[in-house]
């Protein structure tokens, strides 16, 4: 076992899928981040409201053909806290980091 | 995977890294833009380039520009995700200040000896020319997302 510098934020399941959902992307909508995590709607509002406290996400309203649709994006420092996150737990694996960059 | 921040083993942290990498496969497979959407913005450019063929442009330009915009905005909100607005990698920055740069001279260029030899047809070929450039560069983004997505070699 290692002490370690993780983010107690982003290290829950769940809240560190949706940070590497949104790593490449600019912003997602709800429905498609649901559907990826295979969550209840009740289950990702939680996270990410999560996450929003925390001031690495956040929202945006839309409209799709008369509809309200909610898009979700990293902020810049939950950008920096989810990359500080991963070199982390790169280190803890004593693995090297081979993912595709932004 | 462990919930424990202080306490966490090689094994859950190599455990928490695998899902780290299959959401962002997911997220880069989200982000492929459709080859028709950089069809469009192709063709939309191009006529804005082509359009100074015309004696008096300025009352068409409008037209492509608001389409455009119109185009990019209606497309977005439809994908349900889009990759990012700006490239964090200063060589993709540097790649896009020089195709700017490129579509500057070609458009100013072009306009000067439309101008100054009467030659409707430049512009006609400088919109040709910009429209393949951003085709074939809206095909290199693409390519290099699938790449990002472990697809890029069969397509």
């Amino acid at each position: 076992m290692t002490k370690s510098q993780l983010n107690s934020v982003i290290h829950a399941p769940n809240r560190l899928k949706i940070c590497a959902f949104l790593t490449p992307l600019q912003e997602a909508e709800f429905q498609v981040l649901r559907d990826e995590l295979g969550v209840s709607d009740s289950v990702l509002s939680k996270h990410l409201k999560q996450l929003e406290a925390a001031g690495y996400v956040a929202f945006r309203k839309g409209a799709v053909s008369g509809r309200q649709r909610m898009w979700a994006g990293l902020t810049k420092s939950g950008r920096k806290a989810f990359s500080g996150h991963v070199e982390e737990l790169t280190r803890i694996a004593g693995v090297l980091d081979t993912r595709p960059t932004t | 995977m462990m919930n424990d921040v202080d306490n966490l083993s090689p094994e859950e942290a190599k455990e928490a890294l695998a899902s780290v990498v299959n959401m962002e496969s997911a997220g880069w497979r989200r982000a492929v833009p459709d080859r028709w959407f950089g069809a469009v913005v192709a063709v939309l450019i191009a006529s804005l380039f082509a359009l100074y063929a015309l004696e008096d442009p300025y009352p068409y330009i409008v037209f492509p520009i608001l389409g455009l915009a119109t185009f990019i905005a209606i497309a977005r909100e439809k994908s349900g995700a889009y990759g990012q607005d700006f490239p964090s990698s200063k060589t993709n920055v540097w790649a896009i200040i020089f195709f700017a740069a490129v579509m500057l001279v070609v458009f100013f260029g072009s306009i000067y000896i439309r101008r100054a030899f009467d030659a409707a047809w430049v512009s006609l070929v400088a919109g040709l020319l910009v429209g393949l450039m951003v085709f074939l560069a809206s095909e290199g983004e693409r390519r290099a997302y699938l790449i990002k997505t472990g697809q890029g070699e069969s397509n």
